[in-house]
């Protein structure tokens, strides 16, 4: 007892733990903390090469349907670019038989597009495993892949990725196999915006990277999604159409992605649901798009404006239409509860 | 139940004594006390903690071996004790500031040896904690701690909350706490921040040679 008395042993405990801090023994391990811990992807794919948009994408309107797309309906209809999920259900049994895939294309007057989240998981998808989210939580277990990030709060179902990760973007190329095999035109691409989420310090995933590289990766992968279908799967004319995330012409300065892109999508230009949205805001983003535009591409502008009234769709459906049109874009007024489970059509909108 | 519900659930169950408790009563005599945590964040169980305290008291009621005490804990990143990603051993001596019948307030140091299993990273912190233990019924008992880490490359915090109790005077220990975590490297990439409920079960060695309070 003499020889280890407290005081000396508190002495040698303050000094031996500092100095044991400091001295490079430490990164923070968040772990401590329990629970979804993100655990950043290493297996980071290539930025590689692209390759280049070769005809811009045909069409003076469009629509936009992702739940229960019906062939018959859509050949009724006067759009001559269709945006709809690869399956009418999300499942693989619902995937569209050729005959279906003729009959929307209606002998190639018709494009249709194929829509693809490569910035978020579905956990309707065929390639989703339910082991790699909690049912309690909804959010990821220690079962799942590095990639999988927190559940997106506005879509239930639909979780983050990091989509630098190899093995991410190797089940979006095996998603296109499927897109291409059923013979859709090109890709609708959603969630390009992953890349401000991703550099957003408070995304509540306790992981970050730099904008810059967050963007420079995201811009890989849409280089390496047109690579993959127009030169290794041999669909030249193969249209790919980003959704919104236009700040990522921020960080294209050599025009990669403004060459690989047919067109843009673009979300809430005019009306943040029935709200205008200050034309500040709409100026700053119509900045950016100025970029498309001037390379000759076409901007498709969905704003979600129309609460169903009828015969006469309210006053702001066609306030939208024309606001659009006057910017050169190419308008769809959709309904409000951002479903996107009907065509909509009314006098104005074929 | 949405985590609003529980987590004022689990308020309600720590506070409610505190409220009621017209007087205080002593603490009960405390000696070595293993307690295994299992902690949910906020709601699926994620981590799990063996700890070991052991108050000199119990060798010696002289000064200052009544006021100083041991902690050594094994900590990891799973309900049952098996490393996910991370096993901690950590060691922490505590002096007691405050020892009354009624009130403890201790204020500890130590340091742990942790492995990020995946990336085998191994952390170092230093640790400081403060701990405050209330009476309010015979046999439950009121413990707030806080503590602080400090690692090479970051740090943190940590609060817990939690109502202790001994409910047939046998050294069977029941527990129930809420805490909040944040931890931050320095440069705040990757920092993180959780609301955490934890069950504890333990046992307590009660009887303390000539415990003198």
């Amino acid at each position: 007892m003499k020889i280890f008395r407290p005081i000396t042993a508190i002495t040698v405990l303050a000094i031996l733990s500092p100095v044991a801090a400091f001295l490079g023994c430490g990164p923070v391990p968040l772990q401590r903390l329990g629970g979804y811990q993100p655990n950043p992807c290493e297996d980071i794919a290539d930025l590689g090469t692209t390759a280049n948009a070769s005809g811009v994408l045909p069409g003076d309107n469009w629509m936009y349907q992702l739940q229960d797309a019906t062939a018959s309906l859509i050949e009724a209809t006067g759009f001559q670019i269709a945006v709809i999920d690869y399956s009418r259900d999300g499942q693989e049994s619902g995937r569209y038989s050729d005959t279906e895939m003729n009959t929307m294309k209606s002998g190639g007057s018709r494009t249709v597009l194929a829509y693809l989240s490569i910035g978020e998981a579905e956990d309707y998808r065929y390639y989703f495993d339910p082991r790699w989210v909690s049912w309690i939580e909804a959010q990821p277990t220690s079962a799942a892949p590095c990639w999988l990030g927190r559940t997106n709060p506005d879509w239930e179902g639909n979780y983050k990725v990091q989509y630098w990760s190899e093995d991410w973007q190797r089940i979006v190329l095996d998603y296109l196999d499927r897109i291409i095999e059923d013979g859709f035109d090109g890709v609708y691409l959603d969630i390009i915006d992953a890349f401000e989420y991703w550099s957003d310090r408070d995304n509540g995933e306790g992981y970050w990277i730099e904008e810059s590289l967050a963007a420079e990766r995201m811009i890989g992968l849409v280089g390496r999604i047109a690579r993959y279908c127009r030169v290794e799967k041999g669909e030249a004319n193969f249209y790919i159409i980003p959704q919104n995330g236009e700040r990522i012409f921020d960080y294209d300065s050599t025009n990669t992605y403004l060459d690989t892109i047919s067109g843009i999508g673009i979300e809430d230009l005019y009306y943040d649901g029935t709200a205008a949205i200050p034309a500040v805001s709409t100026a700053e983003r119509n900045n950016l798009l100025s970029a498309v535009k001037s390379a000759g591409k076409p901007v498709l502008v969905v704003d979600y404006v129309d609460r169903g009234i009828r015969p006469t769709p309210e006053a702001i459906v066609s306030d939208f239409l024309a606001k659009a049109g006057a910017d050169g874009h190419i308008p769809y007024a959709a309904r409000a509860d951002r479903e996107l489970d009907q065509i909509n059509v009314f006098a104005g909108q074929p | 139940m949405s985590v609003q519900h529980v987590l004022l659930v689990a308020v309600f169950l720590i506070s409610g004594p505190l409220v009621t408790a017209k007087e205080g009563h002593p603490l009960q005599p405390s000696g070595p006390q293993v307690l295994v945590t299992v902690t949910a964040v906020p709601l699926s169980p994620s981590l799990s903690t063996v700890s070991f305290d052991f108050p000199f008291g119990f060798l010696s009621t002289a000064r200052p071996w009544n006021r100083i005490g041991a902690s050594c804990w094994i900590f990891s990143d799973s309900p049952y004790l098996i490393p996910r990603s991370y096993f901690e051993f950590g060691f922490l001596l505590d002096w007691a500031l405050v020892n009354t019948s009624q009130h403890e307030l201790t204020a500890g140091m130590g340091t742990a040896f942790g492995i990020e299993v995946l990336r085998q990273n191994v952390s170092i912190p230093l640790i400081l904690r403060a701990k405050y233990h209330y009476a309010f019924l015979k046999c439950l008992s009121f413990q707030a701690t806080g503590e602080g880490f400090l690692y090479g490359q970051g740090g943190g915090l940590q609060f817990h909350l939690r109502a202790l109790s001994r409910p047939f005077e046998l050294g069977f220990i029941i527990g129930l706490g809420i805490g909040y975590g944040f931890l931050s490297e320095w440069d705040f990439n990757p920092h993180g921040d959780a609301l955490q409920l934890d069950v504890t079960v333990g046992y307590s060695w009660p009887k303390i040679r000539g415990q003198k309070r």
